[in-house]
């Protein structure tokens, strides 16, 4: 068959499986890729799979099809995108910078740093991490919440605290008043500037209806400054309307992540420890989980 | 120079001299005007023209005194990359060349006032006069007010299918003297890919009589990620909407265009990306639903409304059990929103109405009902009795789950969702109606008619219970059989027979008689038919009674099928599953499905007019994908659902 005619039909075959749903998609897209295996076809069955959660098939059928056209830039993201979900830092960080090869625009070079980052992060690297960071922010200054959060969690790891904390309020004059907030204090008290961090606390807590994320931070806070009485009404307002809230099957991570928080600075070692194993249970990323456990190995 | 291109340099110096020698033509809109991020005291205007001019909106109070004005720099300019100029303002992703997109900001208004407006070219005006140009501003956060809002999923077609379900609305609110307040979609709006030219034709040109008097709220569905980008905010989609990052209409910044809140008077809007964001409960998007939704007070607000693309539930086109985007926002972001006191989930995604009993944390996969369901009747006060709430936002009292991806997309049913209370394949929207502690939910169908209905109040304080065993969609126990399974049935196959074979005089003394179900392969069939290789179609009818025509309200065809099928009632097609064209020796496009030994049930009441008290005739003709496959099942019974 003329290779026009090979594309146009495998462009006809996906949009007609555009609407299906991924299992009937694979199903029809089998038959097809039996006869002719296009790469666009391969690529459609990748997506398929990739939405059906199989990782691994779908990294198959991307990688056959890369085979064929190892410069579709579309194709090598979502490969990538793939590697991560199969926790394969090493692959997509290969394909992250094959895609910085092919990449021309600013916007998209900055995001493929930023999956750079990503996969050194997975791979418990922050150094190059962090470097990846600073080259998305080389291409655009202004960058995106997340890379400010990425940035600073880099930033921590390697005790950059003063780095931490100037990013952070960088990120808080562009996106004013988001979540960059709550990273911004977290770095407040991690370097002891208790009393700034307690000025934007008690600022805060006002507007909440749900408070105990925040009066842990105003509890860790008032026991740095030594004000034992009131950081326990803090605590045991917090665990309250925690427990309040809380799916003991299935519980929201950061709620979760706040009660271990909660107990450990009531000095409720166990049942912090028991938290922390359910946080861990549910697969809570290192950023969430990394000051408790410190923190419980301490004590 | 080749002489192609010394002929199209000629053609271009020819073509510029000319249009510096005619008269100017007159500008007109392309696309628009449509509104955008309305506030209790500002609204976008939007829209598009091929030429430049001088952009002036002029509005007023009234239509005939339109005194006021938005220009100069209130309005930004927008074109794509090589002409945009403005470096306040990104440049469009793609649109026809020479398109300037035009974006004005009305400040300074009142809150909660209809206003009237104008588009004109200096002085000229360029919208017509003679139809209704206007925009309500919100009413001020927190303020007591009714909202009326239509949903819509699933609709970018551009067929007529969608400007039925349109035009149903427009109908239903001139009957009952309606005007909407808010227009929300949960995606796919632009089939296939979500490229500028299918937003023109499939959305904008469709609904330009609705979009220019009331605000569409998007959420990006996966045909608009096919060409829009939820991480960069760049594409189609993003050119077409303005949508609030830093806040503008409430809740918190969300520093993203693709995922966003807004407050309604006394109601909460969370609009969240589906698609192509980290759906993880720590990332970036799930930190921010959070803070939103912590600093939502019950002060100012009494329901949260959560809307975006793909279903946390759904046996529709699409199966949320299996499916990757689908299992994450059941399981990492539906624990955020039940813990903060959502009230209704509104999706899309799966092409099917579905509609769930009051429920809270059912995050498993596969999704269970058990202890799940705090009420398992239909919320109607017709039927059952409203969902009951405390008032205010408590957690963990009860979401209602809505799948509204009938908008126009042809429809598919793979099973029923144990928390779906109504599973509906017609096409249609969804209207929602607040009025201070009550809810109100209708799905109109694109007949005009009322398929569902169902109501929250939040009057009393409740203590919610779970119950053990809740109402299942699939095991209609408390039924009484019509047509039982493995019953008698006249069958004919080999060929296709007269096209009067569904009328109810038609002898079928000729044919055979045998038990359900009907087919081969898979051991599954009592009837075995040999038509393996050799064709791939099977007719059977029989008689009934109904004791009672109204009865048909309450019946259900419950049907193991591989791979379609049509059903007649008394001559009348009265349904069908997988056929997607004509019938007979002339049906078409028919899709594949397993029977899998279950039977699968469909509600025959948007039928019951085809009913009679007495004898009645079912026929039903199913169909293989092709002679040549390697199964085939027929089975269908008939069940009187008497709880």
């Amino acid at each position: 068959m003329p290779p026009k005619l090979v594309i146009l039909l495998s462009c006809l075959i996906c949009h007609t499986y555009a609407h299906e749903s991924p299992s009937h998609s694979i199903e029809l897209l089998d038959q097809h890729i039996e006869e002719s295996p296009t790469p666009a076809l391969l690529f459609q069955r990748a997506m398929a799979y990739k939405a059906l959660g199989k990782m691994n098939h779908a990294a198959a059928d991307l990688t056959l099809a890369l085979k064929e056209q190892p410069n579709q830039l579309e194709w090598l993201l979502e490969h990538c995108h793939i590697e991560f979900a199969r926790n394969r830092a090493d692959s997509a960080l290969r394909t992250a910078n094959k895609c910085l090869k092919l990449a021309k625009e600013n916007n998209q070079r900055a995001d493929i740093h930023i999956l750079r980052a990503q996969a050194h992060q997975l791979n418990g690297k922050p150094k190059p991490s962090l470097h990846a960071c600073q080259l998305a922010f080389k291409e655009v200054p202004d960058g995106k919440i997340n890379w400010f959060l990425l940035r600073a969690e880099n930033q921590y790891l390697l005790g950059l605290h003063k780095e931490r904390i100037h990013g952070l309020k960088a990120g808080l004059k562009i996106y004013p008043e988001t979540i960059l907030k709550p990273h911004y204090v977290d770095a407040l008290i991690d370097v002891g500037q208790y009393k700034h961090a307690l000025t934007i606390i008690e600022k805060e807590l006002p507007s909440l209806r749900w408070q105990a994320h925040w009066q842990v931070k105003k509890a860790q806070v008032l026991i740095a400054l030594n004000r034992q009485k009131e950081a326990q009404v803090s605590l045991q307002g917090a665990l309250q309307e925690i427990n309040q809230r809380l799916n003991p099957s299935q519980p929201d991570i950061l709620l979760l992540a706040d009660r271990a928080h909660t107990e450990l600075l009531m000095g409720k070692k166990a049942e912090s420890k028991a938290t922390l194993l359910q946080l861990r249970k549910h697969r809570a990323p290192s950023w969430l989980i990394s000051r408790i456990q410190v923190q419980l190995a301490d004590k | 120079m080749t002489l192609y291109s010394q002929v199209r340099a000629l053609l271009l110096v020819l073509c510029s001299f000319g249009s510096l020698l005619a008269p100017s033509s007159a500008a007109t809109i392309e696309r628009g005007p449509y509104l955008q991020l309305a506030t209790e005291n500002s609204i976008r205007i939007v829209w598009r023209t091929q030429k430049k001019i001088t952009p002036i909106v002029r509005y007023g109070l009234t239509a005939n005194d339109l005194n006021m004005l938005c220009s100069g720099d209130s309005i930004d300019l927008r074109q794509t990359e090589k002409s945009h100029q403005s470096t306040t303002t990104k440049p469009l992703f793609t649109a026809p060349k020479g398109t300037i997109q035009f974006e004005a900001t009305v400040t300074k208004l009142q809150p909660d006032t209809r206003y009237h407006y104008a588009i004109y070219d200096g002085d000229k005006r360029l919208t017509p006069a003679d139809q209704p140009f206007t925009f309500r501003t919100h009413p001020e956060p927190g303020t007591k007010r009714d909202a009326y809002i239509w949903v819509v999923g699933d609709s970018g077609t551009g067929d007529k299918n969608q400007k039925q379900v349109h035009q149903a609305l427009i109908d239903f609110n001139k009957k009952n003297n309606l005007t909407l307040d808010l227009y929300l979609h949960v995606g796919d709006m632009a089939y296939t890919k979500g490229k500028d030219n299918e937003f023109q034709k499939n959305f904008f040109a469709i609904y330009q009589s609705t979009l220019r008097n009331t605000v569409c709220w998007p959420s990006m569905g996966n045909h608009e990620g096919a060409t829009s980008n939820g991480k960069t905010g760049t594409g189609p989609y993003y050119d077409a909407y303005i949508t609030p990052t830093k806040a503008e209409a409430g809740g918190v910044p969300s520093g993203n265009e693709s995922y966003y809140s807004f407050d309604y008077g006394r109601i909460h809007f969370v609009v969240l990306n589906s698609h192509d964001l980290d759906r993880r409960p720590a990332a970036t998007m799930a930190q921010w639903l959070r803070e939103d939704l912590a600093k939502t007070s019950p002060k100012k607000t009494d329901w949260i409304i959560a809307y975006w693309h793909h279903p946390p539930y759904t046996k529709g086109s699409h199966d949320s059990d299996k499916e990757h985007q689908l299992i994450e926002m059941r399981e990492h972001i539906m624990p955020i929103l039940e813990s903060n006191g959502v009230d209704l989930v509104l999706t899309g995604h799966s092409h099917i109405y579905e509609r769930s009993m009051l429920m809270d944390g059912a995050y498993e996969t596969p999704t269970v009902a058990e202890n799940k369901i705090l009420d398992d009747g239909d919320g109607d006060e017709k039927g059952d009795g409203a969902y009951q709430k405390s008032p205010g936002l408590p957690p963990n009292q009860g979401t209602v789950q809505i799948v509204t991806g009938h908008g126009g997309k042809k429809m598919k049913r793979r099973g029923y969702s144990p928390v779906m209370r109504r599973s509906l394949l017609q096409f249609g929207s969804t209207l929602i109606n607040v009025k201070g502690s009550e809810l109100r939910v209708s799905m109109l169908n694109a007949n005009g008619k009322i398929a569902d209905q169902f109501q929250i109040h939040k009057k009393q304080p409740v203590q919610p219970t779970r119950i053990a065993k809740p109402w299942q969609p699939g095991t209609i126990k408390v039924g009484k059989p019509i047509i039982p399974k493995n019953a008698l049935w006249k069958y004919h196959t080999f060929s296709h027979p007269a096209a009067n074979w569904i009328d109810p005089n038609f002898s079928v003394a000729q044919w055979k008689e045998g038990k359900a179900g009907f087919g081969y392969g898979d051991n599954d069939d009592t009837t075995q038919l040999a038509i393996n290789g050799k064709f791939s179609s099977v007719y059977i009818r029989r008689d009934f009674t109904l004791a009672n025509a109204g009865d048909a309200q309450d019946l259900w065809l419950s049907i193991s099928y591989d791979d379609a099928f049509i059903v007649y009632i008394n001559g009348k097609e009265a349904l069908r599953s997988g056929v997607g064209k004509g019938n007979g020796a002339d049906a078409s496009k028919i899709e594949s499905h397993e029977a899998e030994g279950k039977f699968e049930l469909f509600h025959l009441a948007p039928s019951a007019k085809l009913f009679k008290t007495g004898k009645n005739v079912i026929a039903i003709e199913g169909h293989n994908t092709k002679v040549k496959s390697s199964d085939f099942t027929l089975h269908p019974t008939l069940l009187l659902k008497t709880r």
